[in-house]
């Protein structure tokens, strides 16, 4: 059935024979798209037609690997068009990326990924070739997970360039890169990747079953397709994907047998199936000595704590249990609440909810006026509300702590900021009794995640004897010498 | 994730044994050496009596008591997992009632019955609906708490040690330690819950009955390592005081100090709630699959939610005009541990020995 297509109908039809007519299409397809260019050109006697989009091809790539052997080829003479199209596709290398098309479903495809597409009269067929030109950002320094001695390059939004940083890093051949399209409008270019030999077939198979079942119409964040591959996303505050700018990591946790995704756009890397502890984790860890990795460790799961509970558990001793404070602390303590109009859990709230806000403003805002941000919040506001009376001086100070020790876990701050106010509204309103129903309702639920047949507290409970060393402390690498651990020891069925 | 590693298991088995020792320890026997000699004779017997028990685990695979029996026998099946379900909401509602009661005398009421009683079901609940497996890792978290508890309670007392508390006069022997010995085994309903758990529990060579023999018998070694332990510290710190006080682990914390605090009977509020909401999970998953024996449908949450209710709302009929002190000493469960952990295996094993309930693939008894 032969019909005239236009954006709604045009993925089943074929390229027109006729190049004027396919021309049309083109036009009628993307409405004719001011970004649209369309060069008529006669090749050793043969119509042709370049269609590329604007902004999206590098006119220099183009004049010197299209426009020029092109132009050589005018020295055969008359040709016929499977002489020209048989040039295009197996006589010359005009370009590192090629392909034969035959709809204009993928011809639309490749035209938005920064093709040139080359139609040849009377064959019904079009080559393209990859020379993309668009403007994108250079690898730059991680922003969210710096390190002291690790690399110091991060993914970007190309993810061509952040295959390469990989590829770059694991030259080996079993490392595998699945590239699917997904979203309807959008059609991003969505890559998993996988040690062959350290990947468990099952996990591999159910994040492809996963990836290829998202009907959405649009991804522009690689946020879009967790929730996807995320068996836990509903389900429990914390989350088995880990997100990493950091190539190195990835490497790191490709070669532990976990799955990694990237998304065109976005300079974040999902990784997945993780457990808890893999939080706890940074590059600098294997660039020190283990003593000192296992102390910055250990400093990690004290912030942890305090990020989480400290503020729940002085509201809950103060208000419930002052009895267990030494004389002075407690005199000191009842002295300072003395003075203060409101109850100390409204206290705790409104300190942490002006802390929240100071960290979002300064977030969104320029780098340089964020530090203002800091300095009128943290130190006027802060020092104005204790000498008003409205908040204690401790107070401050076990907020402060709080806050200091959220930062240090960047990639746990969504849900440390919530079960913080959690914990607290726990113990203003129970006491220790309070937060030890949130504990242990907390408890169930991590406990509760096993994405993938994976604990998330292993190798903590289920127990594993080898994986619990790299937990208390970093494991030597004469250990990792030995024997090389993957996610898939700690599956749980 | 759908079964318990032995470790887990044993984590399951020692919370549901410490929360009777931290809720209420029947310590007025003049003498604790008495109890500890009685502890250890009544441990030495559950060791042998559990014999059926974990030879029932060892040749049955995926049966527990209650489905091996519905699977054979519907009428007796089901009156046998009608014993079991009263016993675990039994035990459920004895939980309730002793934990909202003995958080007023340790802690003089500053959180409303109702509330309390609301809060720890809703927990357990949450709990009890979860896969067995969820329940033995919070298990082991809250074993992990406990045993950080007693240690830094211990540190804290250690000053005040003086072995001349630890008298062993007595002039009879005979009926106190008879007592303590029922008095232990009364406390014995870890060993219902082991028996009901039995098919629960997995094993990496996938020799699961070898792993049902190693967690019990390993269970009593610990439990009665720590009772044994935790009798001779509340006695050598607290000396005759141990025999005035109703609740003398509550004390101990309560007497612990160290330079920066001051009493540590609030940690102890911290980790017995949590021990509380792990046994009442416990008691609530199983009487929640005991009900999903009769109607398969009803989902996990419904089961374990309805089993709640039953014991919240008569334990709050006590609870609330504050009759719970008739229940709260009771010492009554003897009976009930003998018949379901001990006795109904070892008829259920008796009848797989002589064939009476024949093999197939689902209960298979293992070469």
């Amino acid at each position: 059935m032969s019909f005239s297509p236009d954006y709604e109908n045009y993925k089943d039809k074929k390229i027109n024979p006729n190049i004027s007519d396919a021309m049309r299409d083109v036009r009628a397809v993307t409405g004719n798209t001011m970004d649209l260019n369309i060069m008529n050109i006669r090749i050793c006697g043969v119509n042709c037609a370049l269609v590329s989009i604007e902004g999206m091809v590098s006119t220099v790539a183009m004049s010197e690997l299209i426009f020029q052997p092109l132009m050589g080829l005018e020295r055969r003479g008359e040709q016929k068009p499977q002489d020209i199209f048989r040039f295009l596709t197996e006589e010359s290398l005009l370009a590192a990326e090629r392909k034969t098309v035959f709809t204009y479903e993928d011809v639309m495809q490749f035209l938005f990924s920064g093709f040139a597409v080359i139609f040849t009269d009377t064959l019904g067929k079009a080559v393209v070739f990859g020379i993309q030109g668009y403007d994108k950002r250079s690898v730059s320094t991680p922003e969210s997970e710096q390190t002291i001695h690790g690399a110091q390059d991060s993914f970007t939004e190309t993810i061509r360039t952040n295959l390469s940083l990989v590829r770059r890093r694991l030259k080996t051949p079993s490392l595998r890169f699945e590239m699917s399209q997904i979203g309807e409008k959008s059609s991003t270019d969505v890559c998993m990747m996988y040690l062959e030999d350290r990947a468990s077939p099952e996990i591999v198979e159910k994040i492809r079953g996963g990836l290829s079942g998202i009907k959405l119409d649009t991804v522009l964040t690689s946020g879009y397709i967790e929730p996807f591959i995320d068996e836990s996303y509903e389900k429990s505050i914390f989350s088995s994907v880990m997100t990493s700018e950091r190539p190195d990591l990835v490497c790191t946790c490709l070669n532990e047998g976990k799955v990694c995704v990237l998304v065109d756009g976005t300079p974040y890397c999902l990784i997945l199936p993780t457990v808890f502890a893999d939080n706890f984790r940074t590059m600098d860890d294997y660039c020190q000595k283990s003593y000192y990795t296992t102390f910055s460790r250990w400093m990690k799961y004290l912030s942890f704590f305090l990020a989480v509970a400290f503020p729940g558990i002085y509201v809950a001793l103060v208000m419930f249990h002052p009895e267990i404070f030494t004389l002075k602390l407690l005199l000191n303590l009842a002295a300072s609440e003395e003075a203060t109009p409101y109850p100390l859990v409204l206290e705790v709230i409104f300190l942490m909810v002006l802390f929240e806000i100071m960290r979002e403003a300064g977030l969104r805002l320029p780098k340089a006026v964020g530090g203002t941000v800091s300095i009128v919040g943290g130190l006027i506001i802060g020092d104005a509300a204790v000498k008003s009376g409205i908040v204690s001086a401790p107070l401050l100070i076990v907020v402060g702590i709080t806050a200091t020790a959220s930062f240090v876990l960047p990639s746990l701050y969504p849900a440390i900021s919530i079960l913080r106010l959690l914990f607290i509204l726990a113990g203003g309103f129970g006491g220790l009794f309070g937060l030890s129903i949130a504990t242990v309702v907390l408890i169930i639920n991590i406990n509760a995640m096993n994405d993938f047949s994976i604990s998330y507290t292993a190798p903590i409970t289920p127990f594993y004897r080898k994986g619990i060393k790299d937990v208390l402390a970093r494991g030597s690498f004469r250990d990792y010498e030995q024997s090389q651990r993957t996610i898939e020891e700690y599956k749980d069925e | 994730m759908n079964k318990l590693t032995p470790l887990q298991m044993l984590a399951v088995l020692i919370c549901t044994r410490v929360f009777s020792m931290m809720t209420y320890f029947p310590f007025a026997y003049n003498n604790a050496f008495i109890y500890m000699l009685g502890a250890l004779i009544s441990t030495a017997i559950q060791a042998v009596l559990m014999i059926p028990a974990v030879m029932f685990g060892r040749r049955m695979i995926n049966d527990n008591p209650c489905t091996l029996a519905v699977s054979k026998n519907k009428p007796a099946g089901y009156l046998v997992t009608a014993v079991y379900m009263v016993y675990f909401m039994l035990t459920a509602f004895m939980v309730i009632g002793n934990f909202s009661y003995f958080m007023d005398y340790y802690f003089s009421g500053y959180i409303p019955r109702l509330i309390a009683v609301i809060c720890i079901v809703l927990a357990s609940v949450y709990l009890g609906q979860m896969k067995t497996g969820v329940l033995g890792k919070t298990a082991s978290a809250a074993g992990a708490c406990f045993i950080l508890l007693t240690v830094i309670v211990v540190a804290g007392s250690m000053t005040d040690l003086k072995l001349y508390n630890f008298h062993l006069a007595e002039d009879n022997i005979a009926k106190p330690l008879w007592n303590a010995v029922k008095a232990e085994f009364a406390r014995g309903d870890s060993l219902v819950l082991f028996a009901f758990l039995l098919p629960e529990i997995k094993s990496r060579d996938r020799s699961a009955g070898k792993d049902c023999g190693k967690t019990m018998w390993l269970y009593l070694g610990i439990k009665i390592a720590v009772l044994e332990i935790i009798l001779a510290l509340i006695t050598i710190i607290l000396g005759d005081y141990a025999l005035v006080t109703k609740l003398p682990f509550f004390s101990l914390a309560a007497y612990s100090q160290t330079n920066m605090i001051e009493r540590y009977d609030a940690a102890f509020l911290f980790v017995w709630v949590i021990i509380t909401v792990v046994k009442l999970g416990a008691m609530l998953h199983c009487s929640g699959q005991c009900m999903r024996i009769y109607a398969p449908k009803l989902s996990s949450m419904g089961a374990v939610a309805l089993s709640a209710i039953i014991p919240a709302v008569f334990s709050l009929f006590y609870l609330l005009p504050h009759k719970w002190e008739s229940l709260a000493y009771s010492e009554g469960g003897s009976l009930w541990i003998l018949f379901l952990a001990v006795l109904i295996p070892a008829i259920m094993l008796v009848f797989v020995r002589k064939g009476g309930f024949g093999v197939d693939g689902k209960n298979a008894e293992k070469p």
